[in-house]
């Protein structure tokens, strides 16, 4: 009897901390999900024919779905385009892409992520084709 | 004599049924069995559980809102033994192995390796002091899971899930609480479960699990000394929600009843066990995860060495 007393109460003392720890998580907002471009910058001019990096940071407090990446011209033509699924909760993207819009072409790069929420952010950023 | 000895048995085998950490499941779910006749055994088990998952709506191009679905299906072996190293104590250790493949649409993905080794001390009690349980034996069991199976981080990826791991990455504690009363052909047998998952090195914590389940079976003998025994039983599992860096992951946590069939098989010092599940009320993932199948089956071997 004493040992069901002992196992009883060590079970009772191990759900109480459990329910501490659970009673500290919370549900994130949905802000925590972001996009930033670091490279290159909003409103840059890019040469035709210039190899360019793309670097895109996206996060969230949850982990990351999926992804978009998308440079649409003002003539509606898609000049670059990469998607991905990720399970982590930052993601660093790093793509190459060559400007083949013409000179003068304003482009606008669009972003879009999803969480394990389900919830969807979409950003986007204009760049401008120079000679 | 012997219907003692299958009754025990039964009891046994009836335990390893305890299985269903479906989506905390990083390391292997089977819990091992217990026991309620003190022999040390050596047992070989094999569990498979397939489930198929509805993913949340796309954004890619060309898949806007459609709600992908994918085939997951897990198999875990597993080799483990209890000592009776005293009339009331056994020690337990079990060594599973998991092996994953998800179907994703063309996409196949396969991830297997050592799962989380077992380590367990168990102890008997008679229900005599116990009043309404006095013609109940009973059984009291604590297993702790290291963090010694496969678990690669870099591994997760576009196909691969954290649960698709082998390892938990964690220290995870089992404490279960059985008894049992039985007739001349009857069992009545009563279970409950607490699972404790700890933190893994990404930060993640699979919520625990509450399990308590109770199941009637009867005993057959046929010539030859072979000795059956078929049971129902009914299973509930509550597990609390996941948490990642103090954050509960969304879709996690989930209420789960199961009906639970087996037919087991006795001879000597060998035996033989077959599990079916039946998930009959509950979600998991709020309905985007569903069990197809889910069926245990275990070969044990009683030495009288041990």
């Amino acid at each position: 009897m004493k040992q069901l007393i002992l196992l009883l109460t060590s079970l009772t003392i191990f759900s109480a901390c459990r329910k501490e720890e659970t009673q500290q998580a919370s549900t994130p907002a949905k802000s925590d999900l972001s996009i930033a471009l670091i490279m290159p910058v909003h409103h840059s001019e890019i040469p035709v024919g210039c190899d360019t990096t793309l670097v895109i940071e996206i996060s969230d407090a949850l982990s990351l779905h999926e992804y978009t990446v998308e440079i649409l011209g003002t003539d509606n033509h898609q000049y670059f385009y990469k998607e991905g699924h990720s399970h982590f909760s930052t993601l660093k993207l790093e793509e190459e892409w060559i400007n083949t819009a013409p000179a003068g072409m304003e482009l606008t790069l669009k972003v879009q992520a999803s969480n394990h929420a389900g919830e969807v952010l979409k950003e986007s950023f204009n760049f401008y084709s120079i000679p | 004599m012997k219907r003692i000895f299958f009754v025990m048995t039964a009891f046994i085998m009836a335990l390893s049924s305890q299985a269903c950490d479906v989506c905390g499941c990083a390391s292997s779910s089977a819990l091992f069995p217990g026991t309620l006749n003190r022999e040390s055994q050596i047992s070989l088990g094999y569990q498979f559980m397939h489930l198929s998952s509805r993913h949340l709506p796309s954004i890619l191009q060309g898949q806007q809102g459609v709600e992908r679905k994918s085939q997951e299906y897990f198999q875990t072996y597993s080799l483990g033994t209890r000592i009776s190293f005293h009339p009331k104590w056994q020690a337990v250790v079990q060594l599973p192995y998991q092996y994953v493949n998800k179907q994703d649409g063309d996409v196949r993905t396969e991830n297997q390796g050592l799962a989380d080794v077992q380590l367990g001390l168990a102890r008997y009690f008679s229900g005599d002091s116990l009043g309404i349980f006095s013609s109940w034996t009973m059984l009291a069991e604590y297993d702790i899971e290291l963090p010694s199976g496969r678990f690669d981080h870099a591994a997760i990826s576009e196909q691969t899930s954290r649960y698709m791991l082998p390892g938990s990455g964690s220290v995870d504690h089992l404490f279960r609480l059985h008894a049992q009363a039985s007739t001349e052909r009857w069992i009545y047998r009563l279970g409950m479960a607490y699972r404790l998952n700890g933190m893994g090195p990404d930060g993640l914590d699979w919520g625990d699990r509450v399990q308590v389940s109770g199941e009637v079976g009867r005993l057959f003998e046929t010539k030859k000394m072979h000795q059956w025994y078929a049971s129902l039983g009914y299973q509930f599992e509550h597990a609390f929600g996941d948490y990642q860096n103090q954050f509960i992951l969304p879709f996690s946590g989930y209420d789960l009843g199961l009906l639970k069939a087996s037919i087991q098989w006795r001879k000597n010092q060998l035996a033989l066990a077959a599990l079916a599940f039946l998930p009959v009320h509950g979600t998991m993932a709020e309905g985007r995860v569903k069990i197809h199948q889910f069926v245990q089956f275990q070969f044990s071997y009683y030495p009288k060495f041990l």
